[in-house]
C-alpha cells in the first residue's frame, strides 16, 4: 500500500497454512474472479519453494492468457506486449487483456516507500477474507502433493586446496581437472 | 505405474537435450515393461526423425501435433494438447524439462487437470505405485522428499541432472497424428536472439563465472578469455549484473539461471546462498578467491586462494595449450 497500491485484500485461513500451489492459486482465483481485473501481475516465484508455478496456475484457473518471466512490458489498448526471457533469446509476446503477467528479476526497479506513502497507506482499506468467504472448502485445498521428509545436501566432499605460487596453481589445477575429476 | 507421458521440446529441428533426459527417466521409471509416450508440438519439423530419436532413448509412441499455427510456442495450444494426450491415454504421470517452456507450460496443465506439479526435480523413485521426487527447497539449503496424492502426476525435471540413457537404435516408436485447436490469446510476435554464437548458461557442459572480486567491468573480459579457452559459457554473479557489468541473462543463481555442468569456475564470488542455488549441483565446482572465509570454498571441489587478475591469464594460456595439445 505504501509503494502505491490502493487497496488490499489479506487472504486469512488456518486452513491457508501448508497449501501446495495449486491450493495456494485456487485461493487467488477465488478471490481475484469478481474484481474485474484488466491485468493480473504476480511474481515469478517464491523464495521458499521457486516454484514457479502459481502465475500459470491462476492464468488457467481464471481462464486468462498468460505471459511468464516478463522482463518488459508495456500496456495498449486491450493488448499487452511482453518481452520474457527464454534460454539464448528473449520473446516478445502480444497478449490481450485481461491476462496474467509474471515478474521475472529486471523488469524495473521496485520504488522506495515514501514517507508520504507510508502515512497514507494507514488510511487504505484492507479487505480480509477467509476460506469460506471465498466458498473454498478443505477438498478444494487439500495439498495434491506434500512434503514427506526434508534433509540437509549430501555434504560435498571438502575442497582440496591447490597449493603454490599462481603458476604451479594453475598447472595443478589443470592437471587434476584432466586427470582426476576428468572434466577438460 | 500406468503410462507415463514425456514432453519433448525442440529447437531448429532437434529436440533439446533436456527433452531427452525426460524420456530416458521416464522409461527408467516405467521399467522394461512399462508405457512412456512423447508429445511432439510444433509445425514443418522432421517429427518422424524426432519421434524415432525419442523411441532410441526410450518412447513406445510419439504424438505428433504438426500445425501451421503451432510454429512459435504458446501456452493454451500446446497446454491443450498435452493434456488431451494424458487424458486420452489415462496416463498417470507426466514429466516436462524444467526450461523456460516447461515452467510456462506445466503449471497450465496440472490446473486443467487439477493435477499436482512437483518443480525442478533433482530424483524420482517409484514408490507404493506413486511417483515420489526429491528437489531442492530455500535456495537449496534442503532437499525436500515430496509424495504425491492424486493422478495424475506431474514432475518437472531440472537440465543437466538425470542420465541419458544408451539410445537402443533396435528400439521404434508408434508415430500418432493429432490435433488441437490452436488458437491463443498470448503469442509470439517475435524472437530476439540475444547470446547469438555464444553458448547458452542453461546446456553448457562447462562455466566460466565472474563475480565482484573482478573489481570492475574492464576486468570482465578475464572471465571471457577463460571461457573462450576452455569452450565454456559466461557466467556471473547478481552482484555484478546488479552493477550493470553484463546483461542479466548471464546470472546464475535463485533469481537468475540454475544450471549444472560437468565444470563450474567460479572467479571473484563469494558464493552467496542465493548463487550457490543456481550452481551447486554442478559435477566439478573450482573457486578462485583471495579470501580463505569465502563461503564458495565450502563447495568447491577444488581451491584455488589467490589473485584472479594473476591467475586468470596465466589459467587461460595453459587452458589453450592444454587443449591444443589433445588435438
Amino acid at each position: 500500500l505504501a509503494m502505491g497500491a490502493d487497496s488490499a485484500v489479506h487472504l486469512k485461513d488456518a486452513g491457508f497454512d501448508g497449501l501446495d500451489p495449486l491450493g495456494t492459486a485456487r485461493v487467488l482465483a477465488a478471490a481475484i474472479k469478481g474484481l474485474g481485473a484488466d491485468l493480473v501481475l504476480t511474481g515469478q516465484q517464491g523464495v521458499g519453494g521457486d516454484n514457479s508455478q502459481v502465475p500459470g496456475l491462476l492464468a488457467e484457473l481464471l481462464d486468462l492468457p498468460q505471459v511468464t518471466m516478463a522482463v518488459k512490458v508495456e500496456v495498449g489498448d486491450g493488448q499487452a506486449r511482453v518481452e520474457r526471457e527464454i534460454e539464448g533469446a528473449r520473446e516478445v509476446w502480444e497478449t490481450s487483456l485481461p491476462a496474467v503477467i509474471s515478474a521475472q528479476k529486471g523488469l524495473n526497479e521496485p520504488r522506495y516507500a515514501s514517507l508520504k506513502g507510508i502515512m497514507a497507506a494507514k488510511k487504505k482499506p484492507i479487505e480480509v477474507k477467509d476460506a469460506a468467504a471465498l466458498g473454498l472448502d478443505a477438498a478444494a485445498l487439500a495439498p495434491r502433493a506434500t512434503v514427506a521428509s526434508l534433509e540437509l545436501p549430501a555434504a560435498r566432499q571438502a575442497v582440496r586446496m591447490i597449493e603454490g605460487d599462481a603458476d604451479t596453481q594453475v598447472r595443478e589445477l589443470l592437471r587434476l581437472l584432466h586427470e582426476e575429476a576428468k572434466v577438460i | 505405474m500406468a503410462a507415463i507421458i514425456t514432453f519433448a521440446e525442440h529447437r531448429d529441428g532437434k529436440l533439446r537435450r533436456p527433452s531427452l533426459e525426460a524420456v530416458s527417466e521416464a522409461r527408467r521409471l516405467a521399467g522394461a515393461g512399462g508405457r512412456v509416450e512423447s508429445v511432439l508440438v510444433g509445425a514443418g519439423a522432421d517429427f518422424a526423425g524426432l519421434a524415432q530419436e525419442l523411441a532410441r532413448y526410450g518412447a513406445d509412441a510419439v504424438h505428433v501435433f504438426d500445425k501451421p499455427e503451432l510454429a512459435h510456442y504458446a501456452t493454451e495450444p500446446f497446454a491443450r494438447a498435452i493434456a488431451q494426450v494424458l487424458t486420452d491415454q489415462k496416463a498417470q504421470a507426466l514429466l516436462v524439462p524444467f526450461t523456460a517452456m516447461g515452467k510456462d507450460l506445466a503449471p497450465r496443465v496440472a490446473a486443467k487437470l487439477g493435477a499436482g506439479l512437483v518443480s525442478d526435480c533433482v530424483s524420482l523413485v517409484v514408490k507404493d505405485g506413486r511417483l515420489e521426487a526429491r528437489r531442492p527447497l530455500y535456495a537449496g539449503k534442503a532437499l525436500a522428499t515430496v509424495r504425491f496424492e492424486s493422478e495424475p502426476q506431474i514432475a518437472t525435471l531440472r537440465p543437466n541432472v538425470f542420465a541419458l540413457a544408451a539410445p537402443d537404435a533396435a528400439r521404434t516408436a508408434e508415430v500418432v497424428a493429432r490435433t488441437v485447436d490452436a488458437s491463443s490469446r498470448a503469442k509470439v510476435v517475435e524472437v530476439k536472439a540475444t547470446a547469438s554464437g555464444k553458448i547458452e548458461l542453461s546446456e553448457a557442459q562447462i562455466i566460466v563465472s565472474g563475480g565482484r572480486g573482478l573489481k570492475g567491468p574492464e576486468n570482465f573480459h578475464l572471465v571471457e578469455s577463460l571461457a573462450q579457452a576452455l569452450g565454456a559459457a559466461v557466467g556471473a554473479s547478481r552482484a555484478v549484473v546488479d552493477a550493470g557489468w553484463v546483461d542479466h541473462q548471464y546470472q546464475v543463481g535463485q533469481t537468475g539461471k540454475t544450471v549444472s555442468p560437468s565444470l563450474y569456475v567460479a572467479a571473484g564470488i563469494s558464493g552467496a546462498i542465493q548463487h550457490l542455488a543456481g550452481m551447486s549441483s554442478s559435477k566439478v565446482i573450482v573457486a578462485i578467491n583471495k579470501d580463505a572465509d569465502a563461503p564458495i570454498f565450502k563447495v568447491a571441489n577444488y581451491g584455488l586462494l589467490g589473485d584472479v587478475f594473476d591467475i586468470l591469464p596465466k589459467l587461460t594460456e595453459a587452458a589453450k595449450a592444454h587443449l591444443a595439445s589433445k588435438q
